[in-house]
This record gives C-alpha cells, sequence and structure tokens, in this order.
C-alpha cells in the first residue's frame, strides 16, 4: 500500500471491480435525507450512525468522489428529497476510523467506513458509535454536484 | 403581574386540569395536560387570534414565569414532534416517521420538567435517523446533548451526550436525573 492511500481492508484488492486506490485527500459521499441537514446547515449525526438493524454492520456506504464517476453518482444521489455529505477520506482516518473500497456492479468507487462498533453490541458499543457519528457529522459537509453538462 | 380579576379567577376554576395534574392533584399525561400548551402555540403564532382565547392567556399569565417558559418550550417541541408524525412513514434510507409511543416517550421525559416546575432550554434540532428512532438535540457552546428515542417499542430510549473528548450515554430519565443533565448542559458541572 502506498503511503498516501487509505488501507483497503481485508478484502483482495484483485477481487474488486475496476478498483482505484482511495487517497487520502478523496472526498467520501454518503447519501442522507434532505432533513439530515439542519437548519444551521450542518449534519445531523443520525445520518452517520449505522442502522440497528444490522444492515451497516459492515461499514457506512459512501462513494469516493471522482470525475469519472460523476454521472453516475448524479443519478445514484441526485434526487429532490435526497442530499450528499461529503467527508474528506483523511479526515475518515484522523478520527480512528477506515474507508475501504467496495466496488460492485453499480458503483465502481463504493466504499466503506469501516471501524465502527456494532451498537447491538451492548451501551459501551452503542455510545461509541454514536460519538464516530458526532464525529463523522461535524466533520462532514453538504456536496453539490456541478451543473450537469447537456 | 397584574392581581387575578374575580372574573379571571371564577374562569380558571371552569378550565380543565392543566400543568399535568387532574383536578384531585394527580399527576397526568393527556390532551387535557396540554391544554395551556397549545393556548401558548397558538399565541406564538398569532397573537390576534388567540385574543380570542384571553380567558386562558390571563391563567397563563398567572402561572410562575418558569412554569411559563417551560410550557412554551414544551408546546415548541411539541409542535415539532407532531410535524414528524406527518412524515412519509418511510423512504429509501429506512423509517423516516417516528412512532406514537416513541413521541410520547419523548413528551412524557420533558414534561416532568414542566411538571415540576422547571424549564429546559429550546432544541436546535428535533428529526428521526435512519431507522426511524426520535432525536432531539439542545447544544450550548462545546457540550452537545441528544435525547434518542429509538423506533423499536421495546428499545429503552437514553441521552446521548458529549463535551470535549467525553461522552457517554445516560439511561436514567427520571425526573433528578434529566434535571442533572440539563444543569450540566446549562453549567458544564455534573
Amino acid at each position: 500500500m502506498r503511503s498516501d492511500t487509505a488501507s483497503t481492508g481485508s478484502t483482495p484488492v484483485s477481487a474488486k471491480l475496476h478498483l482505484k486506490d482511495i487517497h487520502f485527500e478523496d472526498a467520501a459521499l454518503r447519501g442522507m435525507r434532505k432533513s439530515d441537514i439542519r437548519a444551521n446547515g450542518r449534519i445531523r449525526k443520525g445520518a452517520f450512525k449505522p442502522r440497528s438493524n444490522g444492515e451497516d454492520r459492515e461499514g457506512l456506504s459512501v462513494s469516493i468522489h471522482d470525475p469519472e464517476c460523476l454521472e453516475l453518482h448524479r443519478e445514484k444521489f441526485g434526487h429532490p428529497e435526497k442530499a450528499v455529505a461529503s467527508i474528506i477520506v483523511r479526515e475518515v482516518h484522523e478520527i480512528g476510523l477506515d474507508v475501504v473500497p467496495d466496488a460492485d456492479e453499480e458503483d465502481p468507487r463504493h466504499a466503506l467506513i469501516v471501524g465502527i462498533p456494532d451498537l447491538t453490541l451492548g451501551d459501551a458499543q452503542k455510545a461509541a458509535a454514536e460519538r464516530f457519528a458526532e464525529l463523522l457529522a461535524n466533520r462532514a459537509t453538504v456536496y453539490k454536484f456541478p451543473p450537469a453538462e447537456n | 403581574m397584574s392581581e387575578p380579576t374575580a372574573a379571571t379567577v371564577r374562569v380558571i376554576d371552569t378550565l380543565p386540569p392543566y400543568v399535568g395534574e387532574t383536578m384531585q392533584g394527580q399527576g397526568v399525561l393527556g390532551k387535557d395536560t396540554y391544554f395551556l400548551a397549545r393556548v401558548l402555540l397558538r399565541h406564538l403564532r398569532s397573537p390576534s387570534e388567540a385574543q380570542q382565547e384571553r380567558p386562558a392567556l390571563e391563567t397563563v399569565h398567572m402561572l410562575a414565569p418558569e412554569t411559563s417558559e417551560a410550557l412554551a418550550s414544551f408546546s415548541r417541541l411539541k409542535s415539532a414532534l407532531e410535524q414528524l408524525l406527518d412524515l412519509p412513514e418511510s423512504d429509501e434510507f429506512g423509517p423516516s416517521r417516528p412512532t406514537l409511543p416513541s413521541t410520547e416517550v419523548a413528551e412524557r421525559t420533558l414534561f416532568q420538567l414542566v411538571q415540576g416546575g422547571f424549564s429546559f432550554p429550546e432544541a436546535v434540532d428535533v428529526g428521526t435517523d435512519h431507522d426511524g428512532g426520535l432525536r432531539i438535540v439542545w447544544e450550548n457552546g462545546p457540550r452537545f446533548l441528544e435525547l434518542v428515542v429509538p423506533h423499536e417499542r421495546d428499545a429503552a430510549a437514553y441521552f446521548y451526550y458529549s463535551s470535549g473528548d467525553q461522552y457517554n450515554l445516560q439511561r436514567n430519565l427520571g425526573l433528578d436525573a434529566v434535571r442533572h443533565r440539563f444543569n450540566w448542559l446549562d453549567t458544564g458541572i455534573g
């Protein structure tokens, strides 16, 4: 792994589709509700809390911003009731979490924010998961796609 | 504040129970409990319209200032909770509308402060997370306090709070514990 890239996690790199490195300066985009943007413009921590049904046990779903995938991500996130949070990968690392590639057929730049404790295990894990949600939300900003080219 | 007139006192005698007590003095949380809270809310929204309810407003003025302030905070919160109940049940992120029981838990948790004559600050955010869990946020400088009421009926509500590098959950939502947490939000002590 290059020193300026984030960890690629435990999944073999060769198994990934169109895998690209994740750099510390990359932005990770996370879909959320428009209502997750508070009146003061900050993002609700609930947008970064793993769901309690276990769907986010593997990690929080994000897409790595990539000019080559701009239209794909615009289609993925561009809904009137949706908004997009953006957080720099370096800042995810600074709070003790990691971003690992998780490319799939629909999104070659799909990734996961990993390292958040399983909040179903107990209050200590729940408190830590709440804390990570708070730290992520405090560091995230609202992302706006550039105007589409017609 | 002026002394209540005989007419006002007579009107008060005919009002439904309020501020969390029945006519027999028993604690209660129901539609009657919200009588004055709703009047206050209408007054905040439209003072001229509320003038038609003048006797009730006079009653409000007779409450101790801290009770009136607490009722005003509670009324705004109640209004925000009612708006959440109008949300679509769910979207692609998960449940978006809180359950009625979860809003009732939030109301009970905070209304006990009003009943006790204590005020609490206005929430800076009231919403749901991607589990449909109800989240009410208060902030004071570096201190962050959030009441979380999970969507699941069998999951207990809790406070999450943080300041600087410190954070924790608080499961005890009894009156003294809730008062203590709001004191911490106010002063940083505790």
